[in-house]
């Protein structure tokens, strides 16, 4: 058995799921059992937490980052108070993010025809990636991509002074289709 | 076998605070606040235990009536080894698996006779919340296989063979692609919210 936060998180997902060997179930059920007594077994809580906020933002709509069309009428039709905002890449705006809202709706128009696939990446202005969203869900002849997120999230990404790109990758090769200034 | 994965993030130490062969001798003396502690550090594991064998609902069930159970055992006077209780719940665990001992009446009996309700359990379990804005931002960053893998294990709650059949890879790969995205969620978590990068 292997040592370490990401080994002991890894411990317990095959535990519950049954991917222990039986002969060190009792072993392991002895140590995780001390060690939450002690408040040593951070895994558990770990799992717990993460389980439950899922599940949270899939009652909410937001365990999607990325929707087509399809999920967009689900999640309107969810009863989930969502403000839409539509991006124009050529002209970036801030959105409207005051008042009572929980989700917000981005859709930014992208041209997609014979793209295969989509990844977005938040730079700061001097070109340091904060992070990369691979994996966009789209259809092509939607010609259009939405961006899913919840308030706080909105907000606090509304406050940075970023450069959002969009890549796409066709029979061509990767393309920068977009470059977004904001804040 | 100790594990040494708590001393890899550093041990989160409670409003407690003290040898916890100390806090349980307190809850065994009726000290209500120490009592939560040991059940606030018992449910975790308790839950696990259930997770394995039982499916969400059920497994909801048991880790219920199996804590008030240790609370029973704890304000009887019954834990003779304080120092012992966390070997003492799994006893108790192992027993109500081989029970299975899940009557709605005799668990109504004991919530009703120890005072539990719903609202205790919201207590024990008060420390399991995570910023969802901040889970949000880790989790646009996985790939969308690790996505789908996440979601199906968490949220579906499905086991691994229909997950691998829908992704059309193997169960194997399936238990690797979740490892790897739950470290990458873990190490996500540590750090500030993506964004905040560039204020």
């Amino acid at each position: 058995m292997k040592h370490g936060i990401d080994d002991a998180i890894a411990n317990l997902d095959d535990y519950v799921r049954g991917h222990l060997p039986e002969g060190d179930v009792d072993s392991y059920e002895e140590d995780l059992f001390a060690r939450a007594l002690d408040d040593e077994a951070p895994e558990l809580g770990f799992r717990q937490q993460l389980a439950r906020t899922l599940q949270s933002m899939q009652a909410r709509g937001t365990v999607r980052p990325w929707l087509t069309e399809s999920g967009v009428a689900e999640l309107l039709a969810s009863g989930m108070s969502v403000r839409r905002f539509e991006l124009d890449p050529a002209n970036p705006t801030i959105p409207d993010l005051e008042g009572d809202f929980e989700i917000l709706l981005t859709r930014i128009p992208v041209a997609l025809e014979g793209v295969k696939h989509l990844d977005a990446e938040i730079l700061t202005p001097d070109g340091h990636v904060l992070k990369v969203m691979p994996d966009i869900a789209f259809v092509p002849s939607e010609n259009a991509i939405y961006a899913c997120c919840e308030r706080e999230l909105a907000r606090t990404a509304a406050k940075a002074k970023v450069v959002s790109r969009l890549w796409a990758r066709d029979d061509h090769g990767r393309r920068l289709v977009a470059e977004m200034p904001s804040g | 076998m100790r594990s040494d994965s708590a001393a890899a993030v550093g041990s989160v130490k409670t409003s407690v605070g003290d040898a916890v062969g100390d806090t349980v001798s307190r809850a065994l003396a009726g000290d209500r606040d120490a009592e939560t502690e040991v059940c606030r550090r018992l449910l975790p594991a308790i839950r696990a235990f259930a997770r394995r064998r039982l499916r969400p609902a059920a497994a909801e069930d048991f880790a219920q009536d199996a804590l008030v159970l240790v609370l029973e055992a704890l304000r009887g006077q019954r834990v003779r080894e304080p120092e012992r209780v966390a070997s003492f719940a799994l006893g108790i665990c192992r027993n109500l698996a081989r029970e299975r001992a899940r009557n709605g009446e005799r668990r109504r009996e004991l919530l009703a006779q120890f005072g539990l309700t719903d609202a205790d359990f919201i207590v024990f379990d008060n420390h399991l919340e995570l910023r969802r804005e901040h889970l949000e931002d880790c989790f646009s960053q996985l790939t969308e296989r690790s996505r789908d893998v996440i979601r199906a294990t968490f949220c579906d709650e499905e086991d691994d063979a229909p997950i691998a059949a829908k992704l059309a890879i193997s169960a194997s790969n399936v238990r690797v692609i979740r490892h790897r995205s739950l470290a990458a969620l873990r190490t996500c978590l540590e750090k500030p919210i993506s964004w905040e990068g560039s204020r």
